[in-house]
């Protein structure tokens, strides 16, 4: 079952906005030090930082791979019409913040596009997994290298290819697991919205 | 009359002579310097106990500090760096560990908190009194050499003492960077840093120009041993992620945490689902 035709989103709207968003904040400096979330500002009030962490990157690496990854996903998915990923974004980048905030009390700074960017590829992969005439087991199998990455990280609480010392940061595996159920999700929902509809 | 002009004639002679020569004699003595300290003998000075390195854990960020070794008592010439060059030197190479973005702070540490032949027990002491978890401890080895060259017959005249460049002067510079953990005693790496700087001076202002040469050996040295320390700091990096089990790389609390898709796998996905795209294309 197609989306109707005036559902279907013929510009990368969203992706180019969040990428550019993101090139932005990382090349004005002053930008990062007031996007980036900070658990003891947000507890004095500067709230919008849960919202504005994702578009935060800590170097210029950080910001190529997640970007690159995004804007292929995102491209992908909003030329295919898949108008829910809107909501697949929206939910990547206000859950991790939230989510940090309640349980991860070390936590000094957050910021990265991979929650989204990892958000966008599993739903991409679900629904082309579904959509798809041809290669769907190559979906499923991305959408599996997905989970099993995840899986992996989170169990070893270390990631397995990004290097530690080499980067900036800690790399956090829970905003990667945000990314895949803020995708699943949507998708469930949306076939749910899809049964509906066909039955009207 | 002629018997006394011929002693004033020996007199004079003599007089002229003994100068020549005191001056030959105060202005050609102390052809060789060195200076020198060693990692070795202030870590290792205690033969009976040695400490065994245990598991390196490297909490980042790191808080790293910087300190010269004391001199060696091998050394032989007492002199040495003023603790305002020390400082000075300390500053430009601290400045190369601030870019990293793994390291929180640097302490440069004064000479006065290294005792001599302290070994890890004065580390120790230094760790709960700055905090630093990582030192790089800096010793060096300096040789000057002076031989007079051709245009020292000038000194004869005198003159030529003040206004001749017959001195030529020879620095050879070492400087060396040795890093440690210290609660685990081990040796995480170094790099060495080496110059040489000839020169020239008169008699006069010899001392002066040996001065401004160990000092310029020293910066020259520096600023190899700055570039040769991002190389070893690369091959560092390299090393933990292959010995996983001898290096264990924890994040302190008020950590800064990221999501970061990783080259790797990036390209991973890319390809793949460049593939799959294609592939459903051509269908």
């Amino acid at each position: 079952m197609a989306w109707p035709e005036t559902l279907r989103v013929r510009f990368p709207v969203i992706t180019l906005s969040l990428a550019v968003a993101s090139l932005i904040t990382y090349a004005v400096p002053q930008l990062t030090p007031f996007f980036v979330y900070d658990r003891q500002l947000v507890f004095e009030g500067q709230l919008w930082r849960l919202f504005t962490a994702p578009f935060v990157h800590f170097s210029e690496s950080h910001l190529l791979w997640n970007l690159l990854v995004f804007v292929a996903a995102g491209y992908a998915t909003e030329l295919a019409g898949y108008r829910r990923f809107g909501l697949v974004c929206i939910l990547s980048i206000v859950v991790p913040g939230l989510l940090f905030l309640t349980t991860k009390p070390d936590l000094a700074q957050y910021g990265g596009l991979s929650a989204i960017a990892t958000g966008s590829i599993a739903y991409l992969c679900l629904w082309r997994a579904i959509q798809a005439h041809t290669g769907r087991g190559l979906w499923l199998a991305m959408f599996a290298l997905l989970i099993m990455k995840i899986f992996v990280e989170t169990a070893i609480d270390s990631p397995i290819f990004a290097q530690s010392v080499s980067v900036p940061f800690r790399v956090l595996p829970s905003a990667h697991i945000v990314g895949v159920v803020a995708a699943v999700v949507t998708f469930f929902s949306d076939r749910r919205k899809m049964g509906q509809m066909d039955a009207v | 009359m002629k018997a006394y002009r011929s002693m004033m004639y020996i007199v004079l002679s003599l007089l002229l002579s003994g100068y020549v020569t005191g001056c030959a004699a105060f202005y050609g003595h102390q052809r060789t310097s060195r200076y020198t300290s060693s990692v070795v003998e202030y870590l290792y000075a205690n033969k009976q106990h040695v400490d065994v390195p245990t598991i390196t854990r490297l909490s980042l960020p790191l808080q790293v500090g910087v300190a010269f070794v004391p001199e060696s008592k091998a050394g032989l010439k007492g002199g040495r760096l003023s603790e305002q060059e020390r400082m000075e030197l300390m500053q430009r190479i601290s400045a190369e560990f601030k870019k990293l973005p793994f390291v929180k702070s640097i302490e440069v540490i004064p000479s006065a908190y290294l005792t001599p032949n302290g070994g890890f027990a004065n580390l120790d002491q230094i760790r709960t009194m700055y905090g630093v978890d990582v030192i790089a401890l800096l010793s060096y080895d300096q040789v000057q050499h002076t031989d007079e060259g051709l245009l020292s017959l000038s000194y004869w005249t005198i003159v030529g003492a003040y206004i001749i460049k017959g001195e030529k002067n020879d620095t050879s510079t070492m400087v060396d960077a040795a890093v440690y953990d210290i609660s685990s005693r081990k040796l995480l790496f170094r790099a060495p840093g080496t110059s040489h700087i000839q020169g020239s001076a008169t008699p006069v202002n010899l001392s002066e120009q040996l001065r401004t040469d160990s000092l310029q050996g020293f910066h020259s040295a520096s600023d190899n041993l700055v570039v040769n320390l991002q190389a070893q700091l690369e091959s560092f990096k390299v090393k933990i992620k292959e010995m996983p089990k001898a290096y264990v790389v924890e994040h302190k609390p008020g950590y800064t945490g990221g999501g970061s898709m990783g080259a790797a796998f990036s390209v991973l996905l890319l390809g793949l689902g460049g593939f799959a795209l294609w592939r459903g294309r051509r269908r």
